[in-house]
């Protein structure tokens, strides 16, 4: 299949674009995209006055990878209606991207960011909430405490299983 | 189902946990959003071409899905092809 995208954001800081979630929580601000990024004017340094901005560190041959990644998603999602009559799922093995072009654009964009350091094992870990500057998109990661995550589920865990024995008791 | 007695109901209590535990950590730390790339993106596809070859015939199986269906696994990746 043939597919044109318009357009992918992809974060040209090599910190911010490792969005492993066991080690840091980038992912983040990488779930506040989209920007209107047509909407975006011609570069100002008086723009920044006030501001901090993430440096940009990758040129485009070390984003082709990450760019060839969200490619094959999207054609794995644009095929997949196509293949709704294979009523019993289909197992893709293979697949293969070809780039025939690309047009690329550095940008700066607008991300509201409030940090809360979890302190912890290798250095804790650094809870974002982002804000899309411009749609007001929200989301955040809050630290959780293991202890009572665990007791939380452990509690409910044994209410259901006395529930079943109960019933298992009752009905025998 | 009832032939067992039930017993498989003593399951119920460590899945509900474990199941409890994972949706309050992800509710709280959102771990899996992301971009949803495959949707917020402008797209034009033009229409999918292809043909079928039949390579094997299962009969009798009980199975609902093929087994390895990944058909909304968009994003993992899966033998890759050098161009």
């Amino acid at each position: 299949m043939d597919f044109t995208v318009d357009d992918l954001t992809l974060e040209s800081s090599a910190e911010r674009g490792n969005l492993d979630t066991q080690s840091n929580t980038n992912n983040i601000i990488n779930a506040i995209l989209p920007f209107d990024t047509k909407n975006a004017l011609k570069w100002n340094a008086s723009y920044l006055a006030g501001f901090t901005s993430e440096k940009r560190n990758l040129d485009v041959e070390k984003l082709r990878p990450r760019l060839e990644d969200q490619l094959l998603s999207i054609a794995r999602a644009q095929v997949e209606g196509s293949v709704r009559r294979y009523d019993r799922g289909v197992r893709w093995e293979r697949e293969r991207v070809d780039v025939h072009g690309t047009r690329w654009v550095s940008m700066y964009l607008p991300v509201w960011l409030y940090s809360y350091h979890q302190p912890g094992r290798n250095g804790g870990m650094l809870h974002y909430i982002a804000v899309n500057g411009r749609t007001g998109e929200t989301m955040g990661s809050v630290p959780v405490q293991q202890w009572k995550l665990l007791l939380a589920a452990l509690t409910t865990g044994t209410i259901i299983e006395a529930l079943v024995l109960f019933f298992l008791v009752a009905a025998s | 189902m009832s032939d067992d007695s039930g017993l498989w109901l003593l399951a119920a209590g460590p899945a509900g946990a474990t199941a409890l535990y994972w949706a309050l950590y992800r509710y709280y730390r959102n771990t899996d959003k992301s971009h949803a790339f495959e949707r917020d993106t402008a797209i034009e596809a033009k229409p999918v071409t292809g043909s079928d070859r039949k390579v094997d015939t299962v009969t009798g199986t009980q199975e609902r899905r093929i087994r390895g269906d990944n058909v909304s696994a968009y994003r993992t990746r899966v033998q890759r092809d050098s161009s």
